[in-house]
């Protein structure tokens, strides 16, 4: 009746609760485990990178700075987890 | 509670010309199912093309005062053409459904219609952005998106408030009231 939602788009710095925070919420219960999580954020630095990855985060994205780029990685990102990959029904 | 929901269905209406506010409630395996829906501002057809403008409408203080704190928006396209085309019902503005657990004798209110991305952005404009690129390859009709952690939190984490509930199959999608 109620889907759970196949991604979470997640940027990481975010007011109030952060999005490595938000991460850990979905890993840490078995019923939003599943759920494809892709960091979009504006960070290069290699230990939010390593943070993601070690919570759980099935990939992370850059914000590419220039528009077109940005659309053409954002629409790769959805085309590839939600029409490409195969996830548990 | 009751008043509380219809008093939100009558505000989120008030701008309509003629506010409908339908009522229902079924019984399906062993569960109480009440819906409320109402046909307030929010995702017209009309605006499907202009998901950022639906997307300021929402936050709009002008419209929703006093709602600045609900749980999400969806700044998605409604339109009912593109829906039937995913096979999708329409159920329009906006619908809540609420369930009751006899059990745990607790209600909680979850949205009704499916949600294939959720979108955790505080920055409009890049949320728009990553709408627009969704919709490339027309991924973005379900989408539901929230401007900050806690929000996501909330909608991750109701387990935090509704322990045991085995109802509670899409625990981000139950907010209790």
């Amino acid at each position: 009746m109620v889907d759970q939602p196949k991604m979470v788009l997640l940027d990481l710095k975010l007011p109030k609760v952060n999005g490595l925070e938000v991460l850990r919420a979905i890993r840490a219960d078995e019923r939003t485990r599943p759920i494809r999580v892709v960091i979009v954020a504006s960070s290069h630095e290699d230990p939010d990178i390593q943070a993601a990855y070690n919570l759980g985060a099935n990939s992370y994205v850059v914000k590419p700075v220039e528009f077109g780029a940005f659309t053409e990685a954002l629409s790769q990102v959805g085309f590839y987890w939600l029409l490409v990959n195969q996830a548990p029904k | 509670m009751w008043i509380n929901l219809l008093t939100n269905a009558l505000k989120f209406s008030a701008n309509r010309e003629r506010a409908v506010i339908e009522v229902g409630g079924r019984q399906d395996d062993g569960e109480t199912i009440y819906s409320v829906h109402d046909n307030g501002v929010g995702f017209d057809p009309q605006y499907a093309d202009k998901l950022f403008g639906v997307f300021q409408r929402l936050h709009s203080q002008r419209e929703f005062e006093g709602h600045r704190g609900r749980p999400g928006y969806r700044p998605a396209d409604h339109s009912p053409s593109r829906r039937a085309g995913l096979g999708g019902r329409r159920t329009g503005p906006r619908c809540y459904l609420l369930l009751y657990s006899s059990s745990e004798r607790r209600l909680a209110m979850t949205y009704l219609d499916p949600v294939d991305i959720l979108l955790v952005e505080d920055n409009p404009h890049e949320a728009e952005l990553i709408i627009r690129a969704l919709k490339k390859h027309n991924l973005a009709n379900n989408l539901f998106a929230v401007k900050d952690g806690a929000e996501a939190w909330i909608s991750s984490s109701a387990r935090v408030n509704m322990p045991n509930d085995r109802w509670s199959i899409s625990p981000r999608w139950c907010y209790l009231i």
